[in-house]
């Protein structure tokens, strides 16, 4: 604490009040004469008194002058400030700004009056305590703060006017960019401003606030943490969606996992709904428990490809726009792979004809997958563009052409899966590479082959794998196949592994049993085994085909995955349109179904939409000649739903370590934040204590004459 | 006797006249005078009237032993008579310097007080037939009218009085020695003074007089001044007698000094009663009448001391 004293040239009165002092003192020296009889016994009674009389004259004296300073001191307007304020002064002009959280949160509305009144409420009150000569302005923080005005300005009727019109966003707030806003907006400010403030009026919503950083806020601004918001809010939301497999295709079963959370003090029994527009409807009740989550899981198989809109809904509460999340789901139809083999099909002793019925088992059309073979020669003529995934498996020849022509597709964003089968792979792979013009595409250059069966050593299994790729994530749990339990009896020995590749698999003695390299838009799967007999058992087990479907799939997950975007950040989408315009016909529309903007580009045959302006949740939607061709699904942040305030010791430890400021309560009393501004006004404090010297020192005078 | 008064008396006004008309001064102890008087005399004559025996003690005068009584029981008594004495009145009165303080302008001095209680007593010893002198002193015996008994000898010390000024330091031991040594008959002696003067040696020099059987009265003359200090906030006090200075605050003394002088007075008290002195603190601001009715009145009540 620091005494600070707002006018202290009134420390001049003290010259004028000890005239009086000085007055008394003068004239003191001018006793009156008195011819007295004797002078013995005044002599004897001073020699008695004069030491205690020096003191008591002494202590007279120090009140009498502790008095005179208690008075100049009160009229000096003394105020009490912390160590860190720079309080406002009398004089000059100060710049002020009020950063208002506009989150989805300050929109609860479950205790009476919204968080957000109350912040508007607060920065109103500031605003009055302005002055007609200072400058303020209001930033509006979410996801994207907005000023109400251009640059600071007197005019506090326009800022009054944009508080009061303020309304809660769906947005999450970004206070790191507004302090760092607010920042730049002081810089401008300079030096014109004598005082500078800055009052953060919010919620403190944890997960708002466990990141903000307070250093990024000029050490010459002072800076008040006014909180709106003091009880415990009650939420359930639905925080996530997920899909398995994420990029589905028609006749995949769908499962949908949505996740449920319950921010209250007790658990709670949710109904989950979820709705694929048009067609299914399917409900769950889940318990969730105290400040927990719980899973709701839907399996649904739509049968028609495209987007499917898809919406997971709890029962509103007191913060709606939470209880609701929308999913684009993207239903791919059946994909096409590219068989390029010069082995016969139909020979159950070749590689081609386990890898077509793990393929298409039923050699059905109308299945997700379609499978065509060709051979070396039948490819050089093919448009590989009309297929999804190529195999390669047992080529006799890969003749430069094809090998360039194989390049192409790949750099288009097709993906080669390459079985080391036959003899002639070190050949092939070498001319794929030959064929690069920007380097080697395999993920790892094979030597001889490895025959254990012929060794008499047996087989050997994978040890490693990769789940985290979409190619293999499914066999993270074994129920869906345990990948160890396929035996390989030839392999090759690898060397010069790539250390751009990604390594899907592994043999026990750490050879590489898959990898992928990316090839422009594309990708090449080198696998290091193949299901011919020979080989490997692979096509005796279960596993096989939905092993083989997952590398198709994989292979094209990140092209095609549904993702979740955020209100207030920017949405994209993309779609297939080949062959289509090179001006089409597009319209965008936002969840209310309103004309909307969005930029788009063409790639290829693929049209890439984004949408930078989605203040919305809901479906921001692309119509391509009249016809709907794509979605994007954006959501709140599931960070908004825990309305838990960041605890008073978290704010306390941020004060201490990044920055000081001052908490507020937004209940307090009103001349607290005042006092805050101002200091503690301590004179009335000096004038009682005045009043109490002025009465010791009477009583002081009182006891001296009576003893 | 015929009581005819000057109206110019400055120390003795036909008023205190009446007062002091009835008033009677009575010797407590046995007085030695010349003339038949209301007071007991110590001598014994065959002319006097016998007035009882008593058993004879080694020492006792053999003139005033009873012969017959001694033939008639074999037993020495004496005879004690009876014999009316004049009392001799000493007033000494003390003209030094520090008895001119009076105060306030409007007040009287001291010394005026002094005179007024000098030529009361005087008008009352003179009245009932006795003799009063009158002695001036300040450190020394500066004048000497020797006791009379009529009044033409009362107007001389009034006149006395009223030329009276004050002047010198206050030395009463000095002076008291002096007028010993002029005092050779024994009387009463009433010292009139403020006393300024170290207590054991004032009555060390009473204590010569009482030894000589001299009843011996003190008057303590003081202003109100002097026993609780002026009403004043900041002052230089002067010494009247020495013109030595002191500047300080009454108002911040004042119950050091009451304590200090009050020790003085319990002082003369004490040494007055130990030597069965009578001893009047009177101020000025007291009638001098009412003084000495009160005193008178309470003389009169304690009767003979023998």
């Amino acid at each position: 604490m620091i005494l600070q004293l707002l006018n202290p040239w009134m420390l001049l009165g003290a010259v004028a009040l000890s005239a009086p002092i000085l007055i008394h003192l003068l004239t003191r020296h001018t006793p009156q004469t008195v011819h007295f009889p004797t002078l013995r016994f005044l002599r004897r009674a001073l020699a008695r008194q004069s030491r205690l009389m020096r003191m008591r004259h002494l202590l007279l004296l120090l009140l009498r002058l502790f008095l005179l300073a208690l008075l100049v001191a009160a009229f000096a307007k003394p105020v009490l400030k912390l160590p860190f304020q720079k309080l406002m002064v009398t004089r000059g002009r100060s710049a002020t700004l009020l950063a208002l959280d506009v989150s989805l949160s300050m929109g609860y509305t479950g205790s009476g009056t919204t968080p957000l009144s109350r912040a508007k409420a607060e920065a109103i009150k500031v605003l009055q305590s302005l002055q007609s000569r200072d400058r303020a302005n209001v930033l509006l923080v979410s996801a994207s703060s907005q000023s109400v005005a251009p640059q600071m300005t007197r005019d506090l009727n326009l800022l009054r006017e944009g508080i009061e019109s303020a309304e809660a966003t769906m947005e999450e707030a970004d206070f790191n960019a507004a302090l760092e806003r607010a920042a730049d907006e002081f810089g401008r400010e300079g030096a014109k401003a004598v005082q500078k403030e800055l009052y953060v009026i919010s919620d403190f919503q944890r997960t708002n606030w466990a990141p903000v950083r307070l250093e990024a806020v000029p050490p010459d601004v002072n800076l008040y943490l006014v909180d709106v918001d003091s009880e415990l809010k009650a939420n359930t939301a639905v925080t996530e969606l997920r899909l398995r497999p994420s990029s589905p295709r028609v006749g995949d079963v769908v499962e949908v996992s949505c996740e449920v959370a319950n921010y209250s003090p007790e658990p709670r029994e949710i109904p989950v709904q979820f709705e694929l527009a048009g067609e299914q409807r399917l409900s769950q009740r889940v318990l969730a428990p105290t400040f927990g989550s719980a899973t709701a899981l839907f399996r649904l198989r739509p049968n028609r490809a495209g987007d499917h809109e898809g919406l997971v809904s709890i029962p509103a509460d007191h913060l709606k726009a939470d209880n609701v999340r929308c999913v684009a789901l993207r239903l791919l139809k059946g994909l096409s792979v590219l068989l390029l083999t010069d082995e016969s099909p139909d020979d159950d002793t070749t590689s081609a004809f386990y890898l077509l019925r793990a393929l298409n088992p039923r050699r059905n059309q109308e299945v997700s997958l379609r499978v065509t073979v060709v051979n070396g020669k039948q490819a050089l003529t093919r448009d590989l563009t009309s297929a999804d995934v190529v195999f390669v498996s047992n080529l006799d020849y890969l003749e430069a052409d094809l090998a360039e022509k194989l390049l192409d597709y790949m750099t288009n964003n097709g993906s080669v899966l390459y079985f080391l089968g036959g003899g002639q792979a070190e050949a092939q792979l070498a001319r794929l590479n030959a064929a690069s013009s920007s380097g080697p595409i395999t993920p790892f250059t094979v030597t001889d082959l490895v025959d254990l069966h012929g060794m008499g050593r047996g087989y050997v299994t994978w040890a490693e794998a990769r789940f985290e790729s979409p190619m293999l994530s499914l066999f993270r749990d074994p129920e869906h196949g345990d990948l160890s339990k396929l035996k390989f009896f030839k392999f090759r020995l690898v060397r010069d592994s790539d250390e751009r590749a990604e390594v899907l698999l592994k043999y026990e003695d750490r050879t590489p049993a898959a990898a992928r390299r990316r090839v422009g838009g594309g990708s090449f799967v080198l696998c290091n085994f193949s299901p011919h007999p020979q080989f490997s058992d692979m096509m005796k087990h279960e596993v096989f085909p939905p092993l083989l479907h997952e590398l198709v799939k994989g292979a094209l997950a990140e092209e095609s995955a549904s993702q979740d975007f955020r209100v207030g950040h920017v949405a994209s989408t993309a779609f297939e349109d080949y062959g289509g315009s090179a001006q089409p016909s597009l319209a965008f529309s936002d969840p209310r179904g309103e004309q909307t903007t969005a930029r788009w580009q063409r790639t290829g045959g693929r049209l890439s939409v984004l949408f930078e302006t989605t203040p919305q949740p809901g479906f921001y939607r692309v119509r391509l000649n009249g016809r709907e061709a794509a979605a994007a699904a954006v959501n709140v942040s599931p960070d908004e739903s825990d309305l838990r305030e960041l605890e008073g010791a978290e704010l306390a430890a941020k004060q201490r370590m990044e920055r000081h400021a001052y908490s507020v309560r937004a209940d307090a009393d009103p001349a607290h934040v005042e006092r805050l501004r101002r200091g503690r006004e301590l004179w009335h404090v000096f004038l009682l204590a005045a009043l109490l010297v002025a009465l010791a020192e009477h009583g002081v005078a009182w006891w001296m004459r009576t003893k | 006797m015929s009581t005819v008064t000057p109206h110019s008396w400055r120390y003795l006004h036909p008023a205190d006249l009446k007062r002091l008309k009835n008033m009677e001064f009575v010797a407590r102890k046995v007085v030695e005078g010349y003339f038949s008087g209301k007071h007991r005399s110590p001598y014994r004559d065959f002319s006097q009237e016998f007035a009882d025996y008593r058993a004879y003690v080694p020492g006792d005068d053999l003139r005033v032993l009873d012969w017959k009584t001694y033939a008639r029981t074999d037993r020495y008594y004496v005879k004690l008579f009876r014999k009316d004495t004049g009392m001799l009145c000493y007033l000494l009165l003390d003209k030094s310097n520090s008895m001119a303080y009076r105060g306030g302008d409007s007040d009287l001095s001291k010394l005026e007080y002094a005179c007024f209680l000098v030529a009361a007593l005087g008008f009352l010893i003179v009245k009932q037939g006795d003799r009063a002198g009158l002695c001036l002193f300040d450190d020394q015996l500066r004048d000497y009218r020797p006791p009379g008994g009529t009044m033409p000898h009362l107007f001389l010390l009034l006149n006395d009085l009223e030329h009276l000024q004050p002047g010198g330091t206050t030395r009463i031991s000095a002076a008291l020695q002096s007028a010993f040594h002029l005092l050779k008959r024994r009387g009463l002696l009433v010292v009139v003074s403020d006393f300024l003067d170290e207590p054991p040696d004032i009555f060390s020099a009473l204590s010569m007089f009482t030894h000589k059987q001299f009843e011996v009265l003190l008057f303590h003359v003081l202003h109100d001044d002097e026993l609780s200090l002026p009403k004043l906030d900041h002052a230089r006090f002067v010494d009247l007698e020495l013109s030595s200075t002191l500047v300080a605050e009454p108002e911040v003394l004042r119950q050091t000094y009451r304590a200090e002088f009050g020790r003085y007075l319990a002082l003369m008290k004490g040494h007055a009663q130990a030597r069965r002195i009578d001893y009047n603190l009177v101020t000025t601001s007291t009638h001098y009448n009412e003084v000495l009715e009160k005193y008178l009145a309470v003389r009169q009540a304690v009767g003979w001391i023998k």
